[in-house]
C-alpha cells in the first residue's frame, strides 16, 4: 500500500494535491514545531521550510522529542529536519531547515510570499508580532498558536477575513520604576532584576555609557529624585573601574565590595531618601564577616517576610512543603553558600568574558553560570534589604520567565494546528492551474480559534476568529512591495517618483472624481523621519546610505492624519535594471484613517527593565479563566456565523475582555 | 503531595506511599559539603524536568517515575501517547501485539521506520520509543492479546495503567472485565483502563476506573477565609482597629478580609448574631462598609465590597468532600486503607467537634494592603492552622491506634498537605466499561433523553458515539470494521450499522434513524477505523494527559468518555 494512500483517500485528491503542493513555513523547531514537524510529514505535506535561531537545551528534551541528548547545543531547525527525514527517507517530502532569525533582513516580503501558509510555533511577542506583520503585508495566512502548562490555543490569522495578532492588544511586560531596582528595592523580584539586567550587563554584557546615561536622564526627566539620579551615574562610572580588573584574582572579592558594601553606603549618606514611609535602610554587606561567619545577617524586613507567593506553579499548583524537602535547587543557600556562589560564578563568568572578548554575555536561565550570578547577586542583594531569598528553582523562574512546558499539551495543539491547515487550505483556491473553476467554493468546516482548557468537562472551546479591528495599525495599513536597488536609489527618488508620481495614481477612499486633493506625505523608516515637505535634506542620499536596509520598511503618511499609512516593503531589487526600482503595476486602494486616530499602535520602545515572569499571580489570574468553566471558549458572536445562538452581548464582552494569548516557553526578550 | 500507590504486592501489609527510586531527587543534604565550590545545580535529571516539575512538582513526578504503563495494540495512537509519557520519564512501558509492522503502519506510525516491515511491530516501536528517553525501561511483548488474557492474567495486573488502543472491541471488554474485578477486592490494585477508538477525524477515549484518589485536584482557591465564623484572634484583631484614628494611607491599606470581618462582627453583634440574610439585608451591609470609606477610591474598600459576598457563604467542608466522608470506605476503615480514606475518616471527626468546620488553611489571597499588616494577618491564619494541624494530628494517632497501625504510617508531609487542601481532594467512583459499551447503567437515560440540536456540538459527539458502538457490534459480527471492506460496499455496510444502532436505541421497529445518526455513521465508516496522523496525535496528547492525572493523583481525570470530532474542532465529555 502506497504510504500515504489512507490520508489521501480521506482527504480526497482535490485538498490532497494541496498538501503536496503548498508550501509551508513553520517559524520555531521548539515545543509546538517538533510536534508539527512530524505531523505535517506524516499528514503528507511535502514542501516545508523550518527556521529557528535557538540551540538545543537538555530542559527541551522532556518535550521535543525530535532530539536527543547527542544533539544538545546543535542548532535546533537542523536536527529537527534531519531526524524528521531519517524517519521518512523515501517519501519525497523536501524540508528546507535554516538556523536563522525570521528577522533577519533576508526574509523579506518577497520570501514570505513564497509560502501558501505559515505556521508560528514561537516562544515570543516579539516575533509573533513580526511574522504577523509579514504575513499581513504578503497576504500569506498564518496560523498562530501557543502553549502554557495544560492550556493552549490555535488561532488562523487570515487577512482581512480575520482579526489579526496585533488587532487584540497584549498585556504590558509589566516593569518597574528604575529607583525601585537600583536603590530601594522591597521585593525579591526587585532584587532579580537588578542582578539579569542591571548588573550582570555591567559586569558581563555590552557597556552601553550613552544608553544607561539616557535611561537615567528620563527617569530624572519623569520626576525621580535628581540626587539619586546623580548617584547612580558616578556608580555606573565606577563599574567600568571595576570591570577593567574582574579577571584578577580578588577582581571579584572588588566587584562584592563596591557592590555590596560602598554602593550601599553611599545610598545610606542621602539621608532624605530612607525618610519615606516604608523603606527600609539596606546593611552593607563585610566579605570577611560573611566568610567567617561573624557577620549578623540584618533582620528581614516585616515587610518583605512573607510576601505572598509569587512563585506560581510548583508552589500553588504542588504544596507548601516543597521548599522545604524538593529538589535540590529548592532549598535556600546560607548567606556565605551565596557568597561563595557570587565569587565562583564571577571567575567562571570572567573567565568566559576573557576568553571570548568579542562575544558579550547575556542571561540565559538555562545556562548555569548566569543563573547563579543572578541567584547570588539577587540573595546578596536582598539580604543586604532586608528581604526574603529565593530558592535556585524560584529564581530560575522569575528571572526566566518560565512557563511551564509538556509534551502533551504540545502534541494537541500541534494536531490541531494542522487540523486548521487542513480547513484553510480547503478553502484557498485550487494551485493547479487547469481547474480554475475554483472547486474550493465547496465549504469544508468552518476555520476556527481553538482553546484547549483544563476543564475536564470540555476540554476543547472554539469561537469564530472575530474580524480585524478598524484601527488596527498592522492589518489595515497598506503594504506595497518595493523591490530596490539600495545603492543607487536616493531617498530623492524614492519621494518624487515613488510616493509622489506612482502612489498618486492610487485610488483614495472617499476621494471624488473631480477632486483635486493633493496629499502630502511624510516619510518614515521605523521611528526615524527621513522627509517631510518642509524637509529634504536627504534627498541626495541613497537609501543605503541613509541605513533602509533589505527587510525594512519605508513608511509613507499623509501630513493630515486622513488615509492609512503606506508601508513600502524593502525587497531585493534587480542592480542591472536601467530604474533602480520595480513596483507592483497598478497602485493600491488607500483607506480612510477611522475618524478616531488610532491609539493602539505598538511601541517601538525598548521597556526600561523588565517583564515579569508569566507565572507570577498577577498573570496567573489572567490566564486561569481560560480553565474555568465558564463562557470562555464558547461561539463569538460574529455576523457571519451562522450559529451565535448562545453568544449575547455580555458573554462577547467577557470573551473580549478574557482573550488570552497563550505564549509558549521562554517569553522574555529573546528574539527570534 | 504524594499518592498513595495501590499496594503492589501481598506482602505488604498496606499500601506504602513511594517505591524507592534509583536516583534519588529529594536527597537534599547530599550536595553539601563535598564539594570545594559550592554548587546547587539540580542534577541532570531534575533539569531535564525542570519545565514540568512546575507544573506537577517533585512529588508528581515522583509518581510518574514509579509508573509501569502497558499499551496494547500498537498503533500511530497508541504510540502518540507513549511517547507523551516516555518523554516526561515514566518508569517503564510494555507494547503488546503479534503483529507484524506494514507499510500503512510506517505511514502513519511515527515511530516505525521503513526498515521495519516485516518486523513484529512491537520490537519496533518500542526501540524508537525507547531512544527518546535513556531513563525509561521499555520492552516488546508479541503476542496474541485474548490468548494471553486466559493464559496469564497476572501479566496485565502487574502494571499501573494500561492503555488499549483500537483493539478488538470483543478482548477490549475482557481486558476491561479483567480489570475491573481484579479491583473488586478490597486493597487491590486499582488499575485504570484507557480505551481508545478513532476513525478518521472522529476519537473516543473511555476510562475505566474503580476507584481514583485525587490527592491534589488543584482548586481554583484553597483559602478558608473565615469571614462568617472568624476564630477567636482573628475577630479579635479586626475588632481592635481603630479605623478613626488612622491616616489616610493606613486606613487605605487595611486588608479587605480585616475589613469584612470586621464589619460582619459588628453586624452579628447588633442583630442577635445573625448574618445579612436576605438581599436587602445584604444590601445594607455593603452600604456600612461604604460609608467607613475616607475617600472614593480606596481601594481595599473596593476589594472589600467585590468579596462582601463570602461572608455569607458559609465556612464548611465542600460539597464534594461530605459525599466523600458518607462513603463506606471512609467510614469504616481498616489497616488496609488507603492513605487518602484514613485521612478523611479523621476529618470527619475533626468536624464532628465545635467549631465543626474544616481545617484553617494557612494560605491568603493577594490582596491590596501594606505589607505590614498583611503579613500580620497571614501570621494570624498560620498559626490558627497550626493549632488545627497539631488538633488534627492527634486525632489521627488516635484514629491509626484503632486500626493497629503506627504513629507516623502516614507522613507527615502527606498529612500537612491534606490538611492545607481539604477542599482540593476526591476520590472518583468509576463504572464498568462493559456497561456503558452494552447500553446499560446511565447511557440509557442518555439515550431516551437525546435529542439532536444543531447548535450543541455535544449533540453531535454523543450521536458519533452511538455510531461507534454500533460500528463495535458490527465488528463482533463480521470480523472487520464497517467501510473498511471495499469502497464500494460502504451503503450496505452503512445500513447495517444503521440497524445496529436501532436496536442500542431501542427502536428495532424504527422506520428510518434520525438524519444526524445517518450522517455520523457516514462519517466514522468513512474513515474505514483506520488512523490519520493529525487525529493520532491530538488523541495521544489528550490520552497521556488523562494518563498523567491518574498516575500522579493530581487533577480530576476524565470519568468516562470524551470525543472529539475534528472535522469541527469539537469535544465532548460524557459519563456514561
Amino acid at each position: 500500500m502506497p504510504r500515504s494512500s489512507y490520508t489521501k483517500s480521506l482527504l480526497g485528491p482535490e485538498l490532497y494535491q494541496k498538501v503536496r503542493k503548498t508550501k509551508i513555513l513553520v517559524v520555531g523547531a521548539g515545543g509546538i514545531g517538533c510536534e508539527l514537524l512530524k505531523n505535517l510529514v506524516l499528514v503528507g505535506f511535502a514542501n516545508i521550510e523550518i527556521i529557528d535561531l535557538d540551540t538545543i537545551d537538555l530542559s527541551n528534551l522532556n518535550r521535543q522529542f525530535l532530539f536527543r541528548k547527542p544533539d544538545i547545543s546543535k542548532p535546533k531547525a537542523l536536527v529537527a529536519a534531519a531526524t524528521a527525514r531519517h524517519f521518512n527517507p523515501t517519501s519525497g517530502i523536501d524540508i528546507h531547515a535554516r538556523h536563522g532569525n525570521v528577522k533577519d533582513s533576508v526574509n523579506d516580503l518577497e520570501w514570505i510570499k513564497g509560502f501558501g501558509l505559515v505556521m508560528n510555533a514561537l516562544d515570543n511577542m516579539d516575533a509573533r508580532r513580526h511574522v504577523n506583520k509579514l504575513c499581513q503585508a504578503a497576504n500569506v495566512p498564518l496560523i498562530e498558536s501557543g502553549t502554557a502548562g495544560y492550556l493552549g490555543q490555535v488561532t488562523p490569522i487570515i487577512k482581512d477575513k480575520t482579526e489579526c495578532f496585533d488587532c487584540v492588544v497584549k498585556p504590558a511586560p509589566k516593569s518597574f520604576p528604575v529607583c525601585t531596582i537600583r536603590s530601594t528595592p522591597s521585593e525579591p523580584i526587585h532584587c532579580i532584576v537588578w542582578g539579569k539586567t542591571y548588573l550582570f550587563g555591567k559586569l558581563f554584557g555590552e557597556d552601553d555609557e550613552d544608553m544607561d546615561t539616557e535611561e537615567l536622564d528620563k527617569a530624572k526627566a519623569g520626576g525621580e529624585n535628581a540626587e539619586e539620579i546623580e548617584n547612580l551615574k558616578k556608580e555606573a562610572a565606577a563599574f567600568r573601574e571595576v570591570r577593567k580588573n574582574l579577571g584578577g584574582e580578588d577582581g571579584p572579592q572588588r566587584v562584592f565590595h563596591k557592590v555590596f558594601n560602598e554602593d550601599i553606603n553611599r545610598l545610606l549618606a542621602m539621608e532624605d531618601m530612607w525618610k519615606k514611609e516604608g523603606r527600609v535602610k539596606p546593611v552593607p554587606l563585610e566579605y570577611e564577616g560573611i566568610m567567617n561567619e561573624s557577620f549578623a545577617t540584618p533582620p528581614l524586613r516585616q515587610a518583605a517576610a512573607q510576601q505572598p507567593n509569587v512563585n506560581g506553579q510548583a508552589q500553588t499548583n504542588g504544596n507548601g512543603t516543597e521548599k522545604k524537602k524538593g529538589l535540590k535547587d529548592q532549598r535556600e543557600l546560607s548567606l556565605k553558600e551565596n557568597l561563595e556562589l557570587f565569587i565562583d560564578s564571577c571567575k567562571r563568568l570572567s573567565a568566559r568574558a576573557i576568553a571570548y572578548p568579542d562575544i558579550p554575555l547575556s542571561f540565559d536561565k538555562d545556562d548555569a553560570d548566569t543563573l547563579d550570578f543572578v541567584l547570588a547577586t539577587a540573595n546578596l542583594r536582598a539580604t543586604a534589604y532586608g528581604i526574603a531569598n529565593k530558592t535556585r528553582f524560584e529564581v530560575k523562574e522569575m528571572a526566566g520567565n518560565i512557563i511551564p512546558a509538556i509534551a502533551t499539551t504540545n502534541a494537541i495543539i500541534a494536531g490541531l494546528i494542522v487540523m486548521q491547515s487542513l480547513n484553510i487550505l480547503r478553502q484557498l483556491p485550487s494551485l493547479s492551474s487547469s481547474s480554475s473553476s475554483e472547486a474550493s467554493t465547496s465549504a469544508g468546516p468552518a476555520i476556527r480559534s481553538v482553546f484547549l482548557r483544563t476543564d475536564p468537562i470540555k476540554p476543547l472551546g472554539h469561537s469564530i476568529p472575530a474580524k480585524a479591528d478598524p484601527e488596527c495599525s498592522v492589518c489595515r495599513d497598506v503594504y506595497i512591495p518595493l523591490k530596490v536597488d539600495l545603492a543607487r536609489c536616493t531617498l530623492g527618488t524614492f519621494v518624487n517618483d515613488i510616493v509622489k508620481t506612482w502612489l498618486a495614481e492610487a485610488e483614495f477612499e472617499g476621494r471624488e472624481e473631480d477632486d483635486e486633493e493633493v496629499v502630502e506625505w511624510t516619510i518614515f523608516e521605523g521611528g526615524r523621519l527621513l522627509a517631510d515637505p518642509d524637509f529634504d535634506d536627504n534627498f541626495e542620499r541613497t537609501l543605503e546610505d541613509l541605513d533602509v536596509k533589505r527587510g525594512k520598511m519605508l513608511t509613507a503618511r499623509d501630513e493630515d492624519g486622513k488615509y492609512r499609512p503606506v508601508h513600502f516593503s524593502i525587497c531585493e531589487g534587480d542592480s542591472q535594471a536601467s530604474i533602480p526600482y520595480s513596483l507592483p503595476s497598478t497602485p493600491p486602494l488607500i483607506p480612510l484613517l477611522p475618524a478616531k486616530p488610532a491609539t493602539r499602535e505598538p511601541s517601538e520602545e525598548i521597556t526600561i527593565l523588565d517583564s515579569m515572569p508569566p507565572a507570577t499571580s498577577t498573570s496567573v489570574s489572567e490566564v486561569t479563566p481560560i480553565s474555568s468553566n465558564t463562557a470562555v471558549g464558547t461561539k463569538r458572536s460574529a455576523p457571519d456565523d451562522g450559529d451565535v445562538k448562545d453568544a449575547t452581548a455580555e458573554e462577547e464582552q467577557t470573551k473580549k475582555k478574557r482573550k488570552v494569548v497563550v505564549v509558549d516557553e521562554d517569553d522574555d526578550f529573546e528574539i527570534l | 503531595m504524594p499518592s498513595s500507590p495501590p499496594s503492589g504486592s501481598d506482602q505488604e501489609r498496606r499500601p506504602t506511599k513511594i517505591t524507592k527510586m534509583d536516583d534519588s531527587i529529594d536527597v537534599t543534604h547530599a550536595t553539601t559539603g563535598t564539594a570545594e565550590i559550592p554548587s546547587y545545580r539540580p542534577d541532570a535529571k531534575t533539569r531535564r524536568y525542570d519545565r514540568q516539575l512546575r507544573l506537577w512538582a517533585s512529588a508528581g513526578q515522583r509518581s510518574l517515575e514509579s509508573a509501569r504503563v502497558l499499551l496494547v495494540g500498537c498503533d500511530a495512537t497508541g504510540c502518540q501517547a507513549l511517547k507523551n509519557l516516555v518523554l516526561p520519564g515514566i518508569s517503564h512501558f510494555t507494547i503488546l501485539s503479534p503483529h507484524l509492522t506494514t507499510s500503512q503502519d510506517v505511514a502513519t506510525n511515527f515511530f516505525l521506520h521503513p526498515d521495519s516491515v516485516g518486523s513484529p511491530i512491537a520490537e519496533q516501536s518500542v526501540k524508537y520509543l525507547k531512544e527518546l528517553n535513556p531513563a525509561v525501561d521499555g520492552s516488546p511483548r508479541v503476542e496474541e492479546l485474548s490468548s494471553l488474557l486466559v493464559s496469564e492474567p497476572e501479566f496485565f495486573t502487574s502494571f499501573t495503567l494500561i492503555l488499549a488502543s483500537n483493539i478488538e472491541p470483543a478482548f477490549e471488554l475482557q481486558l476491561a472485565d479483567l480489570l475491573w474485578d481484579t479491583s473488586a477486592s478490597v486493597g487491590g490494585p486499582d488499575i485504570p483502563l484507557i480505551a481508545i477508538r478513532n476513525s478518521g477525524f472522529i476519537g473516543r477515549v473511555e476510562i475505566q476506573l474503580r476507584e481514583h484518589s485525587v490527592v491534589d485536584t488543584h482548586p481554583d482557591t484553597t483559602h478558608t477565609l473565615r469571614l462568617d465564623e472568624p476564630f477567636p484572634s482573628l475577630e479579635e484583631h479586626a475588632r481592635s482597629l481603630d479605623l478613626s484614628t488612622m491616616d489616610s494611607m493606613e486606613h487605605s491599606h487595611i486588608p479587605w478580609v480585616v475589613l469584612l470581618v470586621r464589619a460582619a462582627s459588628l453586624w452579628k453583634e447588633s442583630r442577635g448574631g445573625k448574618l445579612p440574610g436576605t438581599s436587602e439585608e445584604k444590601a445594607r451591609f455593603k452600604k456600612s462598609i461604604k460609608e467607613d470609606m475616607m475617600k472614593g477610591d480606596e481601594e481595599n474598600y473596593e476589594e472589600a465590597l467585590a468579596q462582601a459576598y463570602r461572608v455569607w457563604s458559609k465556612s464548611e467542608v465542600p460539597w464534594e468532600i461530605k459525599q466523600l466522608l458518607e462513603d463506606e470506605s471512609v467510614k469504616n476503615i481498616s489497616s488496609s486503607s488507603k492513605n487518602l480514606q484514613i485521612l478523611l475518616h479523621t476529618l470527619s471527626l475533626f468536624t464532628s467537634i465545635a467549631p465543626h468546620l474544616p481545617p484553617t488553611s494557612p494560605s491568603l489571597p493577594d490582596m491590596h494592603s501594606s505589607t505590614t499588616s498583611y503579613v500580620h494577618l497571614q501570621n494570624l491564619y498560620k498559626k490558627e492552622y497550626q493549632t488545627d494541624l497539631a488538633r488534627f494530628k492527634q486525632l489521627l494517632s488516635e484514629v491509626l491506634g484503632n486500626i493497629d497501625l503506627e504513629d507516623g504510617t502516614i507522613p507527615d508531609e502527606e498529612v500537612e498537605g491534606f490538611v492545607k487542601n481539604v477542599g482540593g481532594v476526591g476520590i472518583i467512583k468509576g463504572t464498568p466499561l462493559r456497561a456503558s459499551k452494552e447500553g446499560k447503567g446511565l447511557i440509557t437515560e442518555q439515550i431516551k433523553e437525546y435529542q439532536y440540536d444543531e447548535y450543541d456540538g455535544s449533540t453531535t459527539c454523543f450521536a458519533m458515539h452511538l455510531a461507534l458502538l454500533a460500528s463495535e457490534q458490527f465488528f463482533i459480527a463480521h470480523k472487520r470494521w464497517p467501510g473498511a471492506k471495499a469502497q464500494q460496499d460502504m451503503s450496505e455496510d452503512n445500513r447495517e450499522v444503521e440497524e445496529i444502532l436501532k436496536g442500542i436505541l431501542g427502536k428495532k421497529n424504527l422506520e428510518e434513524v434520525d438524519d444526524i445518526f445517518v450522517e455520523c455513521i457516514a462519517e466514522v465508516t468513512r474513515g474505514g477505523f483506520g488512523t490519520l496522523p493529525t487525529t493520532a496525535a491530538f488523541l495521544g496528547g489528550v490520552v497521556a494527559q488523562e494518563a498523567i492525572k491518574l498516575v500522579t493523583n493530581q487533577y480530576t481525570p476524565l470519568d468516562n468518555t470524551v470525543i472529539v470530532n475534528l472535522v469541527k474542532s469539537e469535544s465532548a465529555k460524557f459519563k456514561f
